[in-house]
Formats: structure tokens, C-alpha cells, sequence
């Protein structure tokens, strides 16, 4: 009787091998994905917060607001508004301390979005010895 | 097994220029506050000689005629620190150390500081500083501030773009 002894190595692939292979290949790759997706940084609202902040400030600073408040009138806010960017819509308001709207702008071509981010500002500021304070909010288009 | 080695090679690479971005876009925003916000320091930082104008003599470049929240100029912008600015960028060594001043130092990205003055209908050419990108530069970070020149209003561009 004689013995032979398969020497020869090998391995076998079965079908539920294949597709558990293909299943670990299919998870890793959406895990990745993800996780690339997640390190895209934005500065959306940050850069609506900078743009509301300089826009008071520098018609502020321009007598601007003093003016509209004077005239209950947006009109020396216009030209302002309109210049910022086409991708930023901007709503300028301004009050009295008793928070009585006095005057509003919104930007040509712009509606107040009823989702999504609204970035909003207030600055305080005085006309004649009286104290009034300017809102602008701020969205993408 | 080879795929598994590239996906995270690529994911690897694609969050590495992310963060690298971010870190310039965050250090690009910091220098813009600082310019608009603040006098610099020390204030007088724009009367200082070319020859004087090191690391060591001025530790923050800011064109603001008054500290933040000091007074009621904040915003207003200085048009002599302004052509200072333009001056002191304009030579290889200046420039290097303008861009190390404003913590711009990354090797990889060069500035460009634009600064543009209301007309009355329109933003005109006003000033600018350090070194334009031309139209084939790439990694281009763009911010845009607002503040007032000579108390008319202005938008101020500062661009990072890669070499």
C-alpha cells in the first residue's frame, strides 16, 4: 500500500469568503469617505458675522446711521448695502431704544430665507442725544 | 488589501490639505482682524525707517488710527500706515519680513493685500501690498473685511495663494 502526501499549498476561496472580502472593502471605503467629507472647514457664518460687524461700524462711523435715523429713512444706507458682495443678502434695520422699527433695507434681489443660517448684528449708536440701535442680518443667497 | 493601502493614502492626503487650508485660511483671518482692528504695535510702527523695520522692533502691523474699542475711530484705517505698508513690501527682504510680522510665514503662500476706497457709484483701486497672484496661481484663500479710508468707506482684500 503505498501514501502519497499532497505537498502542494494552497487556499480555497468560497463565495461567502468573496463577499465578506467585498462587504470590508465596500465599509472601509464609505468610513474613509466620511471621514474626508468631515474635514471640509467652513467659515460661512463666521465671515457673516465679520461682514455685519464691519458694515455697522463703518456706516456708523460714515454717519450713515445717524443720518437714516434723522430722515426715518434707509437712503443714505442704500448704496452701502447694495456694494457688498452679489453671494451675501443683507437686511439693514434701525430702531429706537424701545425697539420701534424707524427704518428698513433689504438688498435688491434678496427674500429672508425661512430655513438655513441668519446671521444677525446690532449696533448701538446716538443721533442728537438720542439713542437708537442698527440690526443687520445677514445670509447667503 | 491593495485598495484598503490606497483609500487610506488618498483620505489620508485629502485631510492633510484640508487641515493645511484651514490652518492658512485661519492665519490669513487673523492677520486681516489685526490690520483693521488695531493700531499695531507698537503704534508709531509706521514711522520707523526701512533699516528698523525687523521682527525684533515690531511685533504687530495694525492700520487702525486708534485701538479697538479705544475711542471712536476703530475701523478707520490710517492712509499714511497704509502706504507704509506698500513701501515696506516692496523688496524681496521687506517682504519677507512684513509677511513673518503678520504670521503669514508659511513658505508655501505668498499675500496680496488689496485695498479699495468708494467713489461714490463704485470701489476704486486704492492700494496694495506684497505680491499679486497671477491667473495660473492656485490654492487661492480670499477675505474681505470693510472699514473706512480717509473716512469714506473701503473693502479690504487680502489673498494667500500658493507659489
Amino acid at each position: 500500500m503505498s501514501k502519497t502526501k499532497l505537498r502542494k499549498k494552497s487556499f480555497i476561496l468560497t463565495l461567502d469568503a468573496i463577499l465578506a472580502a467585498l462587504a470590508l472593502t465596500l465599509l472601509i471605503t464609505i468610513v474613509m469617505f466620511n471621514i474626508s467629507s468631515e474635514h471640509t472647514y467652513s467659515f460661512g457664518n463666521y465671515d457673516l458675522d465679520a461682514i455685519g460687524k464691519d458694515t455697522l461700524a463703518v456706516l456708523e462711523k460714515d454717519n450713515s446711521l445717524k443720518k437714516s435715523a434723522d430722515t426715518l429713512s434707509a437712503l443714505p444706507m442704500q448704496a452701502y448695502i447694495e456694494s457688498l458682495p452679489s453671494r451675501i443678502c443683507t437686511e439693514i434695520s434701525v430702531y429706537t431704544k424701545d425697539s420701534v422699527k424707524i427704518t428698513s433695507y433689504l438688498k435688491t434681489g434678496c427674500t429672508i430665507p425661512n430655513t438655513g443660517d441668519i446671521i444677525s448684528t446690532r449696533r448701538v449708536f446716538i443721533s442728537s442725544g438720542i439713542a437708537y440701535y442698527a440690526e443687520l442680518k445677514a445670509w447667503y443667497k | 488589501m491593495t485598495t484598503i493601502i490606497w483609500l487610506w493614502e488618498y483620505t489620508h492626503e485629502r485631510i492633510f490639505s484640508s487641515e493645511k487650508t484651514a490652518q492658512i485660511d485661519i492665519s490669513a483671518r487673523i492677520a486681516i482682524s489685526s490690520l483693521i482692528e488695531t493700531q499695531g504695535n507698537p503704534k508709531n510702527w509706521s514711522l520707523f525707517p526701512a533699516n528698523e523695520f525687523t521682527e525684533a522692533n515690531v511685533h504687530s502691523i495694525g492700520l487702525g488710527k486708534t485701538q479697538y474699542l479705544d475711542g471712536n475711530n476703530q475701523w478707520s484705517l490710517d492712509s499714511q500706515k497704509i502706504s507704509r505698508l506698500a513701501s515696506y513690501t516692496d523688496t524681496n527682504s521687506s517682504y519677507s519680513t512684513t509677511k513673518k510680522i503678520l504670521g503669514l510665514s508659511n513658505p508655501d503662500y505668498e499675500f496680496y493685500l488689496a485695498f479699495n476706497k468708494w467713489n461714490g457709484s463704485s470701489f476704486a483701486y486704492y492700494s496694495s501690498s506684497g505680491i499679486s497672484a497671477s491667473a495660473n496661481s492656485t490654492g487661492i484663500i480670499s477675505i474681505e473685511r470693510y472699514a473706512l479710508i480717509d473716512g469714506e468707506k473701503a473693502i479690504i482684500t487680502l489673498m494667500m495663494w500658493k507659489k
